[in-house]
């Protein structure tokens, strides 16, 4: 039997009920099972500690103020994640750390074989990969690749079209391949 | 013809069928999966320890500001409702001081009185509406403000008694500049706002 966490964790239906009348316990419980994810997708996505623990504040406060609108029809885990990734563009873009594309750059960026090797095999450390990417790059892929949203979806959270989406995608696998082959040469000529 | 990078990605069905037949195209696939799993199973990162007291402590406080606010909305409203009856008071039983008529045969000592009420009166509606302002601005400090607005209503209401029952223009001046520095601590109080930071 594996056990769940971060998001896949459930929680009693009867928690949930108890947070909409109020009591402080159940809401509590809620924090304690999911904030590690919360605060997870938010530093993944900001790599800042602090813009992270405001999200998660933020996000846990708006979930105790609008608890009453979650009607059950989804999982609650997928209601709170949403607000949560809501809460940190919203933050990355109130920060002006948005690096926009054009519409034509997507034409610009010809394929350039990303995929013709599994590159990321030499990296041992990935998060410190994905700091070295623009917030907007990480943002997107991690959105894209990891929480499974589509390129409409992501541009209906940036405010942009879904050619920023993808061609934002296009440049975060551009550049992990770059980081990836740079450390490959150095462990080679460690050699 | 080989699938592009962005082909790759996001798979459609044209693309499913050409992976089918073609072994470098499921081999790049592959590659773009291990990739995938390995974003996937980042490890969960720690929340910060005291990260459920900031949680609450900062819902009660947003609890606590709306409730605020709506005293404030309230208090908006009857101050409003205060101003205008006193200026109702002021036009009908005060006719020569409203309109600067001032009777001839008052003496220069009543004059004196009369022009200082006058000015006092005009102060006050200044300032009144630079807290109006304030008001609309929310730029008020909390604590500050609860005191004032019931010291400023039990002002409020006994001009309004002083006009009704005639009082000499000593008491009326006296609660007219009672008045008027109420509303410039609340000003004052608005000038230096407690930055509340959770």
């Amino acid at each position: 039997m594996t056990t769940k966490i971060g998001f896949q964790q459930e929680l009693p239906e009867e928690v949930v009920e108890q947070a909409k009348r109020g009591d402080m316990k159940a809401f509590e419980q809620i924090y304690r099972t999911y904030a590690n994810a919360c605060y997870s997708v938010a530093l993944r996505i900001c790599d800042q500690t602090t813009m992270a623990q405001d999200v998660m504040q933020e996000s846990f406060v708006k979930v105790m103020r609008r608890i009453e609108s979650f009607r059950g029809d989804g999982r609650f885990a997928s209601w709170l994640k949403q607000i949560v990734i809501h809460e940190t563009i919203n933050r990355i873009r109130s920060n002006n750390r948005i690096h926009l594309v054009g519409e034509d750059e997507l034409l610009k960026s010809e394929s350039k074989d990303l995929f013709n090797q599994s590159w990321l095999d030499v990296c041992r450390d990935l998060d410190s990969f994905l700091s070295r990417l623009s917030t907007t790059a990480r943002a997107v892929l991690l959105l894209h690749e990891v929480e499974g949203y589509s390129h409409r979806e992501i541009a209906n959270l940036f405010g942009k079209s879904e050619s920023f989406s993808k061609i934002t995608l296009f440049r975060a696998y551009a550049a992990l391949k770059q980081l990836a082959e740079k450390q490959q040469e150095r462990q080679n000529a460690l050699k | 013809m080989h699938l592009s990078d962005e082909q790759l990605i996001e798979l459609d069905s044209n693309a499913r069928s050409h992976i089918a037949d073609c072994h470098q195209c499921q081999q790049k696939i592959a590659n773009l999966e291990n990739l995938r799993q390995r974003l996937r199973a980042l490890p969960e990162v720690p929340a910060p320890e005291n990260g459920w007291l900031r949680v609450s402590q900062a819902y009660q406080f947003q609890v606590e500001q709306q409730q605020a606010r709506k005293q404030v909305s309230f208090w908006r409203f009857s101050s409003f409702a205060l101003v205008a009856s006193l200026s109702l008071v002021l036009f009908f039983l005060w006719p020569s001081e409203k309109a600067g008529q001032l009777d001839q045969s008052m003496s220069e000592n009543q004059l004196a009185h009369s022009q200082k009420l006058k000015s006092l009166i005009e102060q006050n509606d200044l300032l009144q509406q630079q807290l109006n302002r304030q008001l609309m601005l929310n730029h008020l400090d909390e604590a500050n403000f609860k005191r004032l607005q019931v010291e400023l209503s039990v002002v409020d209401k006994a001009l309004q008694q002083a006009y009704i029952q005639r009082l000499g223009s000593d008491e009326k001046v006296q609660l007219w500049q009672q008045r008027q520095r109420l509303i410039e601590q609340l000003l004052e109080s608005a000038k230096r706002p407690e930055i509340v930071k959770i």
